[in-house]
C-alpha cells in the first residue's frame, strides 16, 4: 500500500515538473488524494508559511512541516472519512477549492467543510491557506 | 555481557522492559461492557459535580440572605453593597420587589431587552435552567422579608456561553467542555427539549438534590479509549529505566571494556533509546499540551524525530550526549596514538573529510537556528511579549542545547583537524596556531561564497572558528576546569545562537510582511464569495433545525459561532422576517459609502438567500468586505477585534500603513500621516526600482519597511505601498538581551547540575569569595527590585491621573452638549449628533438602566450589560458624590470608566465615558513599562554578575595567593614569594607575608645550621662510641700479641692466629658500622614517571593474597595515572601490606578516588588497632613496636611520598579498622 502511494505521488510530482505552467487541477488532484490517504504527502505543497484556521484547534501561520503535522493530527481525530471536492475556481495566479469531509459518527452522517486557497509562486501552485469549519 | 550482571543495570533493564510491556495495555479498543460501565461511572460523577454546583449556589444564596437580614438600614441601599461584596466569578445576582421590578444587582448581572418579559416565578426554591439568548444559566430563586416588605432574590451561574470574543480577552465558559476534559468523554447536553437525539453510549437526566426532575439530559457520545494512568506509568518506567541504564552503563562498562568501546556503545544506546521513545510512545503526543503541540514547533528534520517541541528537545539531548562522547574520544591520547600510526598519505584524505563535515556543520548551525524560528510559532523577538511563557522558555532552552551540540561537535572536528595538522606542522607555537585558524576561516569563507543561501553570517563563522581555535590552543576545555570551561562554552553557545537567530528573525519578519502585503493586495475574491455563500447556507441549516432568532443578540451569537469572525475583516449577518423586522449583527462594517475601488480589487461579497422556515418567509443575508479602509482603520474597539484572522494573527493590521499612488499622484493614505511631496515622490521612485522587494524608508523621524505592489488598471498605474514600522535598533538589543538573559540563567542551572553530577571531584566550600558574591547580589538586586516596584507604582499612578483627567474632560463636554440640546426630545438623535460633533463615545444611564449610548449595539447584543455598574449606584447612593473613575472589565479586557452624575431636563442621569471606546494615548503603558523595566533590569543583572565576578576576583585573588603561599610555606617552601601589586591593607599584608617568609627562611637556615652542627656532633659521638667499642678489644689483643712476641712465648703462633682472627672480626664490624652510617646518610634517587596506579596494585595483589589474607581493589576508574617512582612506590605499598599482615589483618582494601588535582589511595585493613599514644609517632625515624624492627619503613615511606609531591596520613585506627590515605598530586 505504502509502495503504491509513493508511486502514485511520484507520478503526480513528475507530471507537475514536466509542465511549464501546470494547471492547478493537478495540485487539486494531489490534495484530494493526500487528504484521502496521507496528508503528510502534501508537505512540499505548502507555502513557507500557510495560514491554518481549524475551529477549536489551531489558528495561525505555520511552516510546511507544522502544517502537515497539524492537519494530520486533526484528521486523525476524525473517524474514517471521505474527502470530496465540492467547488473549485481559479483565476490568474490564484485558486481556491472547497471540499467536504464526510464521516459517520454514532451512526449519523457528519460533514466538515474545508476551504483551501492556492497561489502560483515560483513556478508551483502552493497552498497558502486551509480553513476547516 | 558481564556488565549486565551489574545489579543497577539489571534493575534498569527490568524497569525499561516493564514500561514497554505496559504500553501494550495502555491503548486498544475498550470492550462495549467496559465502555458502558465507565460511562455509568461518569454519569454518577457528573451528577455529583452538578449537585455540588447547585449546593454551592444554595449556600451562597443563604449567606446573602443572612447578610441582608442582618443589615441595619431601612432602605434597599444595603442590597447593592451586600450583592457586590461577594467577588463571585460568573455568578449573577439580582433582587426584585413584589411587583417584579429589579431593585439591585451585582456586577455580572445582565438582562437583554428581549428577555425582560420572560416568566419569572418558576421553580421557586428549586434550581432551574434558564436558556437565555447568550447564556445558559443554572439559577436558584428564593424570597425574603426585609423591614416588613417581601422581596425575591435570584442567583445564577453560567453553564454555557453562546458567544466568544475570538481574541485573548475572551473568557469562554462551558460546563460541557469542562466535563469533557475532566472525564475524557464526548458529551451532548440538551438543556431544552430536542428532536435531534444521536446514538449514545449512555444518557441520563440531571436531578436536583431535592429530587425534582430537570430538563438537561446528558448524552455520553464517546469515551476515549486510551487509559491515561497506564500510559503514564509505562512512560515513567520506560524513561526512568532507560536513563538509569545509560548513566550506569557509561560508568560500569569501563570496568569490562576498553574505555573507547564503552563510550561508543553508550552513544549507540543513547541513539537507540531516543528512537525507541519515538516508535513506542510517538514522542508522547498522546499527552496533549503546549510541549507536544506541533503548532509550537515541528520540523521534518530527522525523519520525524523533531516533530514537536518535546521531540526536538529529546533529539537534541541525545545529540548533545553523543557529541560529548565523541569529543572525549577525539581528545583522548589514544586518538593521537591512532593518528600517529596512520599513514601520512591517508591523513590528508581523512582531514578533507573532516573539513567537509566541519563546513557542513557550520552551515547546519545556521539552518537549525532558522528552523527554530521558521518552524515555530513562538515569537522569540517580540517586543510586545514582556515576559516569556513556559513554552517560549522551553524553546529558548532547547535552542541553547542545539547551539551547544553544534559548538561541541564543531569543536571536536576542529580539534581533530588541528591534531592531524600537528603531524605536519608544529601547532604548539602561537603563530602556527593563528595561521591554522586563519587557514580554516579562509576555507570557510570560500565555502560561504559558494553557498546558495548562507545560513550563518560570515562574521559569526569568523568569531566561531577563532573562539574554537582559542579554546583548543589554550586548552580551556580540560578536565581540571570542567565547570569553568563548560560555562564558557554555554555562554558562547548562547551568544552565537542569539546572533544567528536575530538575522534569521529579520528574514522571517520580512518574508511574512511580504506574504501579508500580497494577501492584502490580491485577495482571493472567489474564495470570499464562496465563504459568504457557505455562511448563509450554514445559517439556514441551523435555523431550520432550531428556532428563529428574534434579537440582535441571537444573531451575534450566530455570527460568533460561524467562521466569519475567523475569516473576514468585516462581515455581517442579517435576518429579515415577515414583519419587516430585521435582526442583524455587523462587524467592522461601514454602512456608509466605502472609498472608491482604487486598487482594482473587488472588496465586497454579499449573498442573500430567501428561505421559508416554519411557513415564514425569511431573507438571510451574509456579507464579507475586504476594503482597505475596513482593514487599516478598523471601527471596532480593541477588545472586540478578532485576533484569529489571517492578518491579525501575525501583526494587527491596524499597525500597517498603506499609501496608494495613481499615475504618480498620491490618492490614498490609510492613517492620514502627513508626508512631504518630496518624500512621497522618493518613495514612489524607490518602489518602481525595487518592484516587489522590501526597502527601508524614514517617515517623520521613524524607520519603516515598505513593500510595493504595482498594478496596471485601465491604463492607469496604481502603486500600493504597504508599510510597517521597523523595530528600533535599541529594541533589537533589548530583545537579544532578553533571550541571552534567559539562556544565561539556564546555563547557570546546567552548571549547577554538572556540579551535582561531578560533586565528588569538587570540594563544596563556602569561601570568602562566594560570601562576597552573595553579599554583592543581595545589596544590588534587592534595591533594584524595590526601585522597579516604585517606578511601576509611580507610572501607574501618573497614567491613572492622566486617564482620569482626559476622561473627565470628555464627560464634561458631553454634559455641556446634552444641556445645550435639552429641547430635542429624541435622545437617540442627540446621542448620535453628540458623537458626530464631539467625536466622543459615551453612554447615559438613568435610574440604573441604560438610556442610550453611542455604541448601543454592544448593549443590544448583550456584550455589555445595560444595567449601571452597581459599584457606581452604591457609591453615588452612599457618598452623594457626583463623579468617580473606576476600573471595569469586559471579559478579560480591563479599562477605566469615568462616571459623572448630571441633569438632563428633569431627569438625573449618569454619563459614562471610558477608555475602551475612547483610546487614550499614554506616554508609557503598563506593558511598555514592564518591557523596559524587565529589559533594563536583566541587563543590569547580567552586568552585576559579570562586573561583580571581575571585582571580587580582583579583591580575592591576592587572598587566594596568600592562602596558597601559606600552604607552601607550611610545606617548607620558604623561598616562596608573592609578587602581587595591589593596594592598601592588602599590599601591607602581602609585604608582611614576604617579610615573614624571608625571616622564616633566615631562621630556618640558622636552625638547620645549628641542627646540622648538633647532628654532626651527635654523629661524631655515635661514630666515636661505635668505633671505640671494637677498638678496645683490638688494642688489648694487639698488646697481648706484642707481650707474647717479646716473651718469645711458645704460644705465640696460637695467639697470633687468635688475635688476627679477632682483629679481622673487629675490622669487619667497623666496616659494617661505616656501611650502615653511609646507607643512612644517603637518599634513594627517585625516577618519576606516569604510572597506572590500578595496574600497580593489581600486580602486587597476587604476591600477598592467599586463603587467609585477601586484598581487594576498589576503583570506579581505570586507568588512574599518577606521577611516581614505580619501584619505590611498590616497596611503599608492600610495606603497608606487610605491616597490616603483621598486625593480624586478614583483609586489605585499596580504594582509589580522583579529586580535582590529585589522586587519593585509601588503604584499609582490619588488623590490630594502633594505640592512641603512638599514633603521632609511627612516621618518626627509629620508632618501632616490633622487637626486631629498625623503625625505618613508615619513616622512609613518608619521606618518599613527600619528595615525590604527595603525602601520607593515618586517617583512623580503631578496633574495627585502620585506614591510611596516600595522596598523589
Amino acid at each position: 500500500m505504502k509502495k503504491t502511494l509513493i508511486i502514485f505521488f511520484a507520478v503526480f510530482s513528475l507530471a507537475r515538473l514536466s509542465l511549464a505552467q501546470p494547471s492547478p487541477k493537478q495540485v487539486i488532484k494531489e490534495i484530494e488524494f493526500a487528504f484521502n490517504h496521507n496528508v503528510k504527502l502534501l508537505s512540499d505543497d505548502f507555502y513557507f508559511k500557510t495560514y491554518l484556521s481549524i475551529s477549536n484547534y489551531q489558528e495561525g501561520y505555520f511552516s510546511p512541516s507544522q502544517s502537515s503535522q497539524i492537519i494530520a493530527s486533526f484528521l486523525s481525530s476524525l473517524p474514517k472519512y471521505d474527502f470530496e471536492i465540492t467547488n473549485f475556481s481559479s483565476q490568474n495566479n490564484l485558486a481556491y477549492l472547497s471540499a467536504k469531509i464526510k464521516f459517520h459518527k454514532n451512526s449519523s452522517e457528519n460533514n466538515k467543510r474545508v476551504f483551501i486557497t492556492l497561489k502560483y509562486i515560483d513556478n508551483f501552485w502552493q497552498i497558502t491557506q486551509v480553513t476547516f469549519n | 555481557m558481564r556488565v549486565f550482571r551489574d545489579k543497577i543495570i539489571l534493575v534498569a533493564v527490568l524497569l525499561f522492559s516493564l514500561g514497554f510491556v505496559l504500553t501494550l495495555f495502555s491503548s486498544g479498543n475498550a470492550s462495549e461492557s467496559s465502555l458502558k460501565s465507565y460511562s455509568e461511572n461518569v454519569s454518577k460523577k457528573i451528577q455529583d459535580d452538578f449537585n455540588s454546583k447547585t449546593a454551592e449556589l444554595n449556600r451562597q444564596l443563604n449567606e446573602i440572605k443572612d447578610k441582608i437580614n442582618a443589615a441595619s438600614e431601612t432602605n434597599v441601599k444595603p442590597f447593592f453593597t451586600i450583592l457586590n461584596s461577594f467577588g463571585l466569578k460568573n455568578i449573577r445576582l439580582s433582587v426584585r420587589d413584589s411587583s417584579g421590578k429589579i431593585l439591585a444587582w451585582n456586577k455580572n448581572f445582565s438582562l437583554l431587552q428581549s428577555e425582560k418579559n420572560k416568566p419569572n416565578n418558576i421553580f421557586r426554591g428549586k434550581p432551574f435552567i434558564e436558556d437565555r439568548e447568550l447564556y445558559t444559566l443554572l439559577s436558584l430563586k428564593s424570597s425574603f422579608v426585609f423591614k416588613g416588605k417581601k422581596y425575591s432574590i435570584k442567583i445564577s451561574d453560567v453553564l454555557e456561553k453562546k458567544f466568544s470574543l475570538h481574541n485573548k480577552y475572551a473568557n469562554d465558559v462551558s460546563f460541557k467542555k469542562n466535563l469533557e476534559k475532566k472525564y475524557n468523554v464526548k458529551l451532548l447536553i440538551a438543556y431544552k427539549k430536542t428532536n435531534r437525539i444521536p446514538n449514545f453510549i449512555n444518557s441520563f437526566k440531571l436531578k436536583t438534590i431535592n429530587g425534582a426532575d430537570f430538563i438537561p439530559v446528558i448524552y455520553i457520545l464517546n469515551v476515549s479509549n486510551s487509559s491515561p494512568p497506564v500510559y503514564l506509568f509505562s512512560m515513567f518506567f520506560f524513561l526512568f529505566g532507560g536513563i538509569i541504564f545509560i548513566f550506569r552503563f557509561s560508568g560500569a562498562a569501563t570496568e569490562y571494556l576498553p574505555e573507547k568501546i564503552a563510550a561508543l556503545l553508550t552513544a549507540l544506546f543513547i541513539l537507540i533509546f531516543r528512537i525507541l521513545i519515538f516508535y513506542i510512545f510517538n514522542d508522547f503526543t498522546n499527552l496533549k499540551g503546549a510541549f507536544t503541540n506541533p503548532a509550537n514547533f515541528s520540523s521534518s528534520f530527522a525523519w520525524g524525530l523533531c516533530s514537536t517541541p518535546v521531540s526536538l528537545f529529546m533529539t537534541t539531548l541525545a545529540g548533545l550526549a553523543i557529541a560529548v562522547i565523541l569529543l572525549r574520544i577525539i581528545s583522548s591520547d589514544e586518538t593521537k596514538i591512532f593518528l600517529s600510526k596512520t599513514s601520512k598519505k591517508i591523513l590528508p584524505v581523512f582531514a578533507i573529510i573532516i573539513l567537509i563535515l566541519f563546513l557542513l556543520l557550520l552551515r547546519g548551525f545556521g539552518a537549525s537556528m532558522r528552523s527554530m524560528l521558521f518552524d515555530s510559532n513562538i515569537k522569540l523577538f517580540n517586543p510586545r511579549l514582556a515576559i516569556f511563557n513556559e513554552i517560549t522558555l522551553f524553546h529558548i532552552f532547547t535552542i541553547l542545547l542545539v547551539a551547544l551540540t553544534f559548538i561541541i561537535s564543531l569543536y571536536a572536528l576542529q580539534l581533530l583537524l588541528f591534531t592531524i595538522a600537528d603531524f605536519f606542522f608544529s601547532t604548539k607555537k602561537r603563530a602556527n596556531a593563528v595561521i591554522l585558524t586563519l587557514a580554516l576561516f579562509a576555507i570557510a569563507l570560500f565555502f560561504h561564497f559558494l553557498e546558495r543561501a548562507p545560513q550563518t553570517q560570515i562574521y559569526v563563522k569568523f568569531l566561531l572558528i577563532f573562539f574554537l581555535g582559542h579554546i583548543i590552543f589554550w586548552d580551556y576545555f580540560n578536565k581540571q576546569n570542567l565547570l569553568r570551561s563548560s560555562f564558557i562554552i554555554l555562554v558562547a553557545a548562547s551568544l552565537f545562537s542569539t546572533a544567528v537567530l536575530q538575522r534569521q528573525n529579520k528574514d522571517l519578519e520580512n518574508a511574512l510582511f511580504k506574504l501579508i502585503s500580497d494577501k492584502l493586495a490580491n485577495p482571493n475574491i472567489f474564495y470570499f464569495d464562496e465563504l459568504a455563500r457557505t455562511a448563509a447556507n450554514e445559517i439556514t441549516d441551523k435555523l431550520e433545525r432550531e428556532r428563529l432568532p428574534i434579537s440582535d443578540a441571537e444573531v451575534y451569537s450566530l455570527w460568533s459561532g460561524s467562521f466569519l469572525p475567523r475569516e473576514a475583516y468585516s462581515s455581517f449577518i442579517s435576518i429579515k422576517k415577515d414583519s419587516n423586522k430585521t435582526a442583524a449583527f455587523y462587524y467592522n462594517w461601514r454602512k456608509e459609502n466605502t472609498p472608491p475601488d482604487i486598487t482594482s480589487k473587488k472588496d465586497k461579497a454579499e449573498i442573500s438567500i430567501p428561505v421559508i422556515i416554519n411557513e415564514k418567509r425569511i431573507l438571510i443575508k451574509t456579507g464579507i468586505s475586504w476594503s482597505d479602509e475596513n482593514i487599516f482603520s478598523p471601527s471596532e474597539p480593541e477588545f472586540f477585534i478578532t485576533k484569529k484572522l489571517a492578518i491579525n494573527s501575525y501583526l494587527p493590521a491596524k499597525n500597517f500603513l498603506l499609501f496608494i499612488f495613481k499615475d504618480g499622484k498620491p490618492i490614498y493614505n490609510s492613517h492620514n500621516i502627513s508626508i512631504s511631496n518630496k518624500l512621497s515622490q522618493s518613495m514612489l521612485e524607490r518602489a518602481k526600482v525595487k518592484k516587489r522587494r522590501i526597502f527601508d524608508v524614514r517617515i517623520n523621524g521613524r524607520n519603516y519597511i515598505c513593500y510595493p505592489v504595482i498594478k496596471n488598471r485601465d491604463g492607469h498605474e496604481i502603486v500600493s505601498l504597504y508599510t510597517k514600522e521597523a523595530l528600533a535598533p535599541l529594541t533589537f538589543v533589548f530583545e537579544n538581551l532578553k533571550i541571552f538573559f534567559a539562556q544565561f540563567i539556564f546555563s547557570l542551572i546546567l552548571i549547577f547540575l554538572l556540579f551535582a553530577y561531578k560533586r565528588r571531584d569538587y570540594k563544596l566550600r563556602f569561601t570568602f569569595r562566594s560570601a562576597l558574591f552573595i553579599l554583592l547580589l543581595l545589596t544590588s538586586i534587592v534595591p533594584m527590585i524595590l526601585l522597579a516596584g516604585y517606578f511601576r507604582d509611580l507610572s501607574d499612578s501618573k497614567n491613572l491621573n492622566s486617564t482620569s483627567y482626559k476622561l473627565r474632560k470628555r464627560a464634561l463636554q458631553v454634559e455641556k452638549y446634552l444641556s445645550n440640546h435639552l429641547a430635542e426630545n429624541d435622545v437617540a438623535k442627540i446621542i448620535t449628533d453628540a458623537k458626530r460633533d464631539l467625536k466622543i463615545e459615551f453612554s447615559i444611564f438613568s435610574d440604573g438602566r441604560l438610556l442610550g449610548s453611542t455604541h448601543q449595539r454592544f448593549f443590544d447584543c448583550g456584550i455589555i450589560s445595560s444595567f449601571l455598574n452597581p459599584e457606581i449606584v452604591d457609591f453615588i447612593g452612599r457618598s452623594g458624590l457626583t463623579e468617580k473613575l473606576i476600573k471595569e472589565n469586559i471579559e478579560k479586557y480591563d479599562f477605566n470608566s469615568f462616571y459623572k452624575s448630571a441633569s438632563f431636563g428633569n431627569k438625573r442621569i449618569i454619563i459614562s465615558v471610558n477608555d475602551a471606546f475612547n483610546p487614550i494615548l499614554l506616554p508609557m503603558s503598563e506593558r511598555e513599562l514592564d518591557i523596559v523595566l524587565i529589559t533594563i533590569y536583566s541587563f543590569a543583572f547580567i552586568l552585576i554578575i559579570l562586573i561583580g565576578l571581575f571585582l571580587i576576583n580582583r579583591i580575592t585573588s591576592p587572598l587566594q595567593q596568600l592562602v596558597e603561599g601559606t600552604r607552601r610555606i607550611a610545606h617548607g617552601e620558604l623561598d616562596y614569594k608573592l609578587d602581587i601589586k595591589t593596594f592598601g591593607e592588602l599590599q601591607d599584608l602581602i609585604n608582611g607575608f614576604n617579610l615573614m617568609s624571608r625571616k622564616l627562611k633566615a631562621s630556618q637556615e640558622k636552625l638547620i645550621s645549628a641542627e646540622r652542627e648538633a647532628a654532626w656532633r651527635e654523629m661524631a659521638k655515635q661514630v666515636a662510641h661505635e668505633i671505640k667499642n671494637p677498638l678496645t678489644p683490638m688494642k688489648l689483643s694487639v698488646q697481648q700479641l706484642m707481650a707474647a712476641y717479646k716473651d718469645d712465648s711458645p704460644k705465640f703462633p696460637k695467639y697470633f692466629e687468635k688475635v688476627t682472627s679477632s682483629l679481622l672480626s673487629q675490622i669487619e664490624l667497623l666496616s659494617n658500622i661505616a656501611s650502615e652510617f653511609s646507607a643512612f646518610g644517603k637518599m634513594p634517587k627517585i625516577n618519576l614517571e606516569k604510572i597506572n596506579l590500578v595496574e600497580l596494585l593489581n600486580e602486587l595483589k597476587p604476591v600477598f593474597s592467599d586463603s587467609e589474607f585477601s586484598i581487594e581493589i576498589n576503583s570506579g576508574i581505570n586507568p588512574v595515572f599518577i606521577n611516581s617512582d614505580k619501584e619505590y612506590l611498590g616497596r611503599v605499598i608492600v610495606n603497608f601490606i606487610r605491616n597490616a599482615k603483621e598486625s593480624g589483618a586478614r583483609n586489605v582494601l585499596f580504594t582509589i578516588s580522583e579529586k580535582e588535582n590529585s589522586v587519593a589511595l585509601e588503604i584499609k585493613n582490619d588488623g590490630a588497632e594502633i594505640p592512641e599514644e603512638i599514633k603521632d609517632k609511627i612516621f618518626e625515624r627509629s620508632f618501632t613496636t616490633k622487637p626486631d624492627g629498625m623503625g625505618i619503613g613508615l619513616y622512609l615511606s613518608k619521606r618518599f611520598l613527600e619528595q615525590s609531591g604527595g603525602s601520607v596520613e593515618l586517617l583512623r585506627s580503631d578496633k574495627a579498622e585502620t585506614i591510611f590515605e596516600l595522596q598523589f598530586n
